[in-house]
């Protein structure tokens, strides 16, 4: 090597610039594709930002949305609107089935319909190619008006003080040389080499010169630039906060999960406007239910409390703690089991020596879906903590196979009778829940708020602290003091505890059966936590509004049967579209935390 | 105790079952290996290469032929057909889902937790496009073997069939073991998966290695679906069961160790097969599974064999 990585710039002639060595691959028309990627491993947010500066001009793929299409690339674009709206036709289309599996493909893609999707995706295209350039058409003259308005302005500002022309000052004259002589500079940039032998040159890779380590491990040297006082470039993301701010925020105490960036309170962050705010949401749900049918009534408890209760513990997992959980459905069957176990001695045939008012056995449901939580995750979040999405999805199969086939325990495939209604006596006073789901819902309402609460509290405390720190670095956070695994089995735990809460609720509210507890349902809970904001609380009640609420109202228009066609669509656009927003706010994921996707 | 007789059909049950397994694996310890990261929609690329292959054979059988029994030599070419055909739907099943999935995130620089997330929304997109499309119904595979046995090991006879999926499964997982150690594709996963940055710098593209780990996960996954379905039937939802058997078997094996996928997918089969019978009732089978995948991940979290995917194979 002919110098060390510390050596000032100095670069051996002969060595392409990055610069030079962009336009080259720019007029080979072949992006440094493994420079994204390999940016992407390394999980800098910083290398990430470099390479999406760097690659910014080839256009990239197709679902670059907000990017520009370089040339020779409209026709990618093109494609994927085509096959995005042949998606759209199949989906929206009728089915098919087994015998002639083309009869919904073709019934989808011939006819009006084809031609109606055809249509909306070339509009989709050309608005997407042709908006930029649209713009520019449309802005040009409105620059023009507004610059000789401007320009008129001025004269006659000018004129009004003094006679003739103004005269550029001193201080203009002494700024316009400053940058002249700025733009008169050869620009400094950073230089790779040397290339390894036997290297094609059309695969020769750049390196995003902010990583040194890379040049060191693999005897490359990087020339790094000096630091040009050029216009700062828009970074697509905040840069990720250092370890040192990381540091501050556990041992300082500082509210690290919630807080937005400082600035300004709006007035509607104020305290007594959110408390304006929650009592009239508040108001609004519990008056809503009084207004509108029984069936709508039975829809909002079923569909759309016990799936808001659900998302919500969800939520301690996915939002807090940036684990995915695929089976807090049964979790929810253990703590309805529990209570069908607890509160009815025919319900099913393996029943509690005394039965217990369903009150009493919603903490109980809720202790041991905990409890099973915790088996389950201690194992697992020690060393494994990147397998538990599909564990826990296995974990639900697991569930509801055992409830299906143990008849002599849990009634099997018949489902659960006869759970009794929850029934409130004190001193004189006695209410006893009946068929009407009124006082279900606000059974869950309450139930809903408290959790809320709950997780408000949650989201001051220590520990979450300490998991938005062990989401952003792993390393740093247990130098500091973070238990990782510790911290992950609370937030799991606490997850179970909330869905098997939800499910003893299930249990007195209504029959049901292992099909109730389908691994689809926990899919659909994930749907809501991803659609509502993972690290929001009013986020996972209002995604099971929305979600519910519109699965409800489309009943008619869309079989029960597509509706997953939907929610998978949604979770896959919401997460490509703001992939960050699935953890909340501030103290976030940089990236992979070790040599990640 | 049973004779030898029947401890042998438990074994080459097992072993049918498990080669399929294996070669789902496979393709679980492929992407985790280079991109450490479990793609949970594998399963369905499973299922939609099942559905490839069983409608290329369904084309492919001559009408009157069905009931007849096609000849020996009509009987190999319908179950390479049926293979291929599933290993192709499989690959693009799989490139869609790298495309639509894991690739728009690898470009934003997305955390972990949105792959997964992703990779679930695609899960539940495909499953409910293939139920609307191809109806939700369990579709058998057309009879392509008369139920003949051809051989018998140990006493125990084995079908046409059981020898025909055996056959293609081992010659698939030897294929694509051959192909990771020795060719240049395989070179390059090896090297990705042993260290990405320092591979991207020796002149591997990165995102060629990806997209073809995934082509190679969804050949051998889209085959086995068809070798699957061929011995029980193909179904929108049948991609659920074998996927988290597939992954144990990974686990099992290693996750991200090529052959520990291979012997981990066969010793679950057996395992699966033996439990089933002496330990537990039928409809407990499933249970096997998940209780050697969490007794792994208690006893011996790196796997049977242990190794990476980059040591040298």
């Amino acid at each position: 090597m002919s110098g060390g990585p510390d050596e000032p710039a100095s670069p051996p002639a002969g060595m392409p610039s990055v610069a030079e060595r962009m336009a080259q691959l720019r007029a080979a028309g072949r992006p440094p594709d493994g420079w994204a990627g390999a940016a992407a491993t390394t999980g800098t947010a910083a290398a990430v930002a470099a390479a999406d500066t760097g690659n910014a001009g080839h256009g990239g793929d197709a679902e670059g949305v907000g990017d520009e299409a370089g040339p020779g690339r409209w026709w990618r674009r093109l494609g994927g609107c085509l096959v995005l709206a042949a998606l759209a036709a199949l989906v929206t289309g009728p089915s098919g089935n087994a015998d002639r599996p083309l009869a919904g493909a073709s019934g989808s893609l011939a006819g009006e319909r084809g031609v109606l999707f055809l249509a909306a995706g070339l509009l989709a295209w050309a608005g997407l190619t042709g908006w930029p350039r649209l713009r520019g058409l449309l802005g040009r003259p409105a620059a023009y008006l507004t610059g000789v308005a401007a320009e008129w302005a001025e004269d006659v500002r000018d004129r009004s003080g003094s006679r003739g022309r103004r005269r550029p000052s001193l201080d203009d004259a002494a700024s316009r040389r400053s940058r002249m002589i700025a733009e008169a500079q050869p620009q400094p940039a950073a230089r790779v080499g040397p290339r390894p032998p036997g290297q094609r040159g059309e695969s020769a890779h750049l390196v995003p010169p902010t990583d040194r380590t890379w040049a060191v491990r693999s005897n490359w040297v990087i020339w790094p630039a000096p630091p040009v006082p050029t216009e700062p470039s828009v970074p697509t993301e905040p840069p990720a906060p250092t370890s040192g701010r990381l540091a501050a925020g556990l041992a300082m105490g500082a509210a690290a999960g919630e807080t937005g960036t400082p600035g300004r309170r709006r007035w509607y962050r104020r305290p007594w406007a959110r408390g304006a705010g929650y009592a009239l949401a508040l108001g609004a749900a519990a008056g809503a239910p009084l207004v509108v049918s029984t069936t709508v009534r039975q829809v909002m408890v079923n569909d759309i409390g016990l799936y808001a209760l659900l998302s919500l513990g969800l939520s301690i997992v996915v939002g807090r703690a940036g684990m995915l959980d695929l089976g807090c459905v049964a979790f929810c069957a253990i703590g309805a089991y529990t209570a069908a176990y607890l509160c009815a001695p025919g319900a099913m045939p393996w029943h509690a020596p005394v039965t217990v008012s369903p009150l009493v056995a919603m903490p109980a449901a809720m202790a041991a879906a905990a409890l099973v939580g915790l088996a389950l995750g201690a194992p697992l979040l020690r060393r494994h903590a990147d397998l538990l999405a599909i564990v826990t999805l296995a974990f639900g199969g697991v569930v509801q196979l055992v409830a299906n086939n143990a008849d002599g325990i849990t009634g099997g495939a018949g489902g659960v009778f006869g759970v009794p209604p929850p029934s409130v006596r004190i001193g004189g006073f006695h209410y006893a829940f009946g068929l009407d789901p009124l006082p279900y819902y606000y059974l869950l309402l309450g139930l809903v708020v408290l959790v809320m609460a709950a997780l408000a509290g949650w989201d001051r405390s220590r520990a979450a602290r300490a998991c938005a720190a062990l989401r952003q670095d792993e390393v740093a956070a247990g130098v500091l003091g973070v238990r990782a695994a510790r911290m992950r089995l609370l937030a799991f735990t606490a997850g179970a505890a909330v869905a098997g809460l939800a499910g003893a609720v299930l249990a007195t509210k209504q029959f049901f059966n292992p099909q109730t507890f389908s691994p689809q349902a926990s899919m659909l809970v994930l749907t809501v936590v991803v659609a509502g904001g993972a690290g929001s609380r009013l986020g996972a009640v209002l995604g099971a509004v929305v979600l519910q609420g519109l699965a409800f109202l489309l009943r008619d228009h869309v079989p029960a049967a597509d509706r997953f066609l939907y929610f998978g669509a949604l979770v896959m656009i919401m997460t490509a579209l703001r992939p960050r927003r699935l953890l909340p706010a501030r103290l976030r994921l940089g990236g992979p935390s070790e040599g990640g996707p | 105790m049973a004779s030898g007789g029947q401890i042998a059909r438990l074994a080459i049950d097992g072993l049918a079952a498990g080669a399929v397994y294996a070669l789902i694996a496979l393709g679980y310890t492929l992407v985790y290996g280079v991109l450490r990261l479990v793609s949970l929609a594998h399963g369905e690329v499973f299922m939609l290469g099942a559905f490839g292959g069983l409608y290329a054979a369904r084309a492919a059988l001559p009408a009157g032929a069905a009931g007849a029994g096609p000849g020996v030599l009509a009987c190999i070419g319908l179950v390479a057909a049926g293979t291929v055909a599933g290993g192709l739907a499989g690959a693009v099943a799989a490139l869609g889902l790298e495309r639509a999935a894991y690739r728009p995130l690898r470009r934003r620089g997305a955390p972990r937790l949105a792959y997964l997330v992703s990779a679930v929304g695609a899960s539940m997109f495909a499953v409910s496009l293939a139920g609307k499309e191809f109806g939700r119904r369990d579709v058998p595979v057309p009879g392509l073997f008369t139920d003949q046995t051809v051989l018998r090991v140990a006493g125990a006879p084995v079908s046409a069939e059981t020898l025909a999926v055996v056959t293609a499964a081992l010659g698939l997982l030897l294929a694509a073991d051959r192909l990771v150690a020795w060719s240049r594709l395989g070179r390059s996963i090896r090297a990705v998966a042993q260290d990405a940055e320092c591979a991207v710098l020796l002149g591997v593209s990165l995102e060629r290695v990806i997209v073809a780990t995934f082509v190679l996960g969804g050949v051998l996954a889209g085959a086995g679906g068809f070798l699957y379905a061929m011995t029980f039937h193909a179904s929108y939802t049948m991609g659920y069961v074998p996927g988290i058997k597939a992954f144990t078997a990974a686990v099992l094996g290693g996750l991200g160790n090529v052959r520990g996928a291979l012997a981990g997918g066969l010793l679950l089969g057996l395992v699966e097969s033996f439990g089933g019978y002496y330990l537990l009732d039928a409809g407990y089978q499933d249970v096997i599974a998940f209780a050697v995948l969490i007794a792994v991940l208690l006893l011996r979290p790196s796997g049977l064999l242990g190794a990476r995917l980059g040591r040298p194979a």
